[in-house]
Formats: structure tokens, sequence, C-alpha cells
């Protein structure tokens, strides 16, 4: 019995269009985040959980997977969750993985100030 | 005349540049100028002050990027929403122009796609062809 080959599709060639497929669609979305900026910029990251840390953005890709140099995690109150003042433990070139990143934010112009909103709401 | 509704993506889209109040699921907020935003929710703000959850401890950031899936709510002023309203009536007042520009973009974009598509199509020809050799070798 003859099998027409039209209903096979070759696996090298389904593959080949796949990658094809990814590729574009990558490409066509372009992300409104241009971490290239802050690369070998010290960055803080917050993570969903809670989790704080800050490093040197030293790769990123699109899924805003992040590798970070010289990183350090702010140590937190076990029961509230809170940041407690400025002490940190250090991690050292951590891999963060881009689901869990909930904030970006360069630390350079970033400070504590006392409140702004104390003579009524600004902004 | 039929009021159309109010699309959250569109009004945040309309957002951009006005102020912004963003309050995650912790409960962290943030205030400041929104800059951009994306079909995710994925904002980018300027000009910003995070206020802790217990609104007891502030920073004053130059900018940061915060994923959309979480946010719990973000407040926009009033200026925005009579923005939007004015941004529909104008949409309705010359609907033949702004329809003009999108079919001309729309054709671009189609041009450029179908180009990527005669590149790929002739690609697959000749891999299909080189198949159908294989093929016949075979049954030789």
């Amino acid at each position: 019995m003859h099998r027409s080959s039209s209903d096979i599709i070759p696996l090298d060639l389904a593959v080949d269009q796949i990658i094809r497929m990814i590729f574009r669609t990558a490409a066509k979305k372009e992300s409104i985040l241009d971490l290239n900026r802050y690369i070998d910029k010290q960055i803080s990251v917050k993570f969903s959980g809670g989790r704080e840390v800050v490093g040197l953005l030293k790769g990123y890709d699109t899924l805003v997977n992040l590798v970070l140099d010289e990183c350090e995690e702010f140590i937190r109150d076990p029961e509230e969750g809170q940041r407690v003042g400025n002490e940190k433990r250090h991690l050292g070139i951590v891999v963060c993985r881009g689901s869990a990143v909930m904030l970006i934010s360069p630390m350079d112009g970033t400070e504590e100030i006392a409140n702004p909103y104390a003579n009524g709401e600004a902004i | 005349m039929e009021k159309s509704v109010m699309l959250p993506l569109s009004l945040l889209r309309t957002a951009q540049g006005h102020p912004v109040l963003v309050e995650l699921k912790n409960g962290d907020t943030y205030n400041g100028y929104l800059v951009s935003c994306d079909s995710w929710m994925n904002i980018n703000l300027r000009r910003v002050i995070h206020t802790s959850k217990d609104g007891d401890q502030f920073w004053k950031i130059a900018e940061c990027y915060v994923r959309g899936n979480t946010i719990k709510f973000l407040g926009i002023s009033d200026e925005v929403i009579n923005l939007v309203q004015k941004e529909e009536e104008q949409a309705q007042l010359q609907p033949e122009e702004e329809e003009e520009e999108t079919e001309e973009t729309e054709e671009e974009t189609e041009e450029e796609e179908e180009a990527e598509e005669e590149e790929e199509v002739t690609e697959e020809a000749i891999e299909e062809e080189r198949e159908e050799e294989e093929e016949e070798v075979r049954v030789l």
C-alpha cells in the first residue's frame, strides 16, 4: 500500500519552523524595559514573596531572568517579613528567575526620605 | 449617542505621562509618572515615591519597572479620564482620517509579513523537493 508523503511532516522541517516562529515573535514584541541601560550598574530587585536584593546587573534575557554579581540580600524580620534597616547578607553571583521578579529599580537616585505627604497628599 | 466602554488597558495607555498610584499585592504603593505600559500591565515609572505597606517608611526612586502580575490596582487622576472621553469624541468626529492611517500601517506590516512568508515558502519548497527526491531514490 502506498502512503502519500504529503501527510508526513518531516521532523527537522517542523523543528526548523517552530524555531523560526519563536524568534519572530520574540523580535516583534519589543519590551518596555531596556535593561541594557543598567548593565554593570547597581540595581535593586524585589521578588514576589518579599525578598529584596541589590547587585550589579551582568546579564538578562527577554523573560527578565537576571544575572547579578556581588549580590546582597536585605535581612528581613522573620515574623513581619519587613526589611530591618540596611543589614545585608552576601550572596555573590546569582541568577534571578524572571517569573519571581516583581520590581526592578536602579540604586542610583534611590534614597530613604521623610514623609513627603505630611502636609496633605502631594502627587 | 451610545457611550462606549472604557477598557482598562487603553485607559492605562492614555495615562502615560501622567502621575499614577500603583498598589502592589503586598501592600506597597508607588506614586510616580507613568512612562510606559504593555499588554501584561508591566509598567515603567519615573520620579517615584515608594511607601511601605504600613505607611511609615518612604523612599524616593528615580525610576522603576513593575511586573504586571504583582499589581493590585492603579490610581489614575481625573484629568486622564477626561482625556479619554475627549479622545473618544475626536475619534467619533473624524473616523475617516484615522481609519486611513491605520489601514496604511496595516498594509505596511502585511507587506513585510508577506515578504517574510515568501522567503519561507521558497525554503520550504526546496526542502520538500529534496524530500521527494529522497523518496524517489528509496523507491528505486
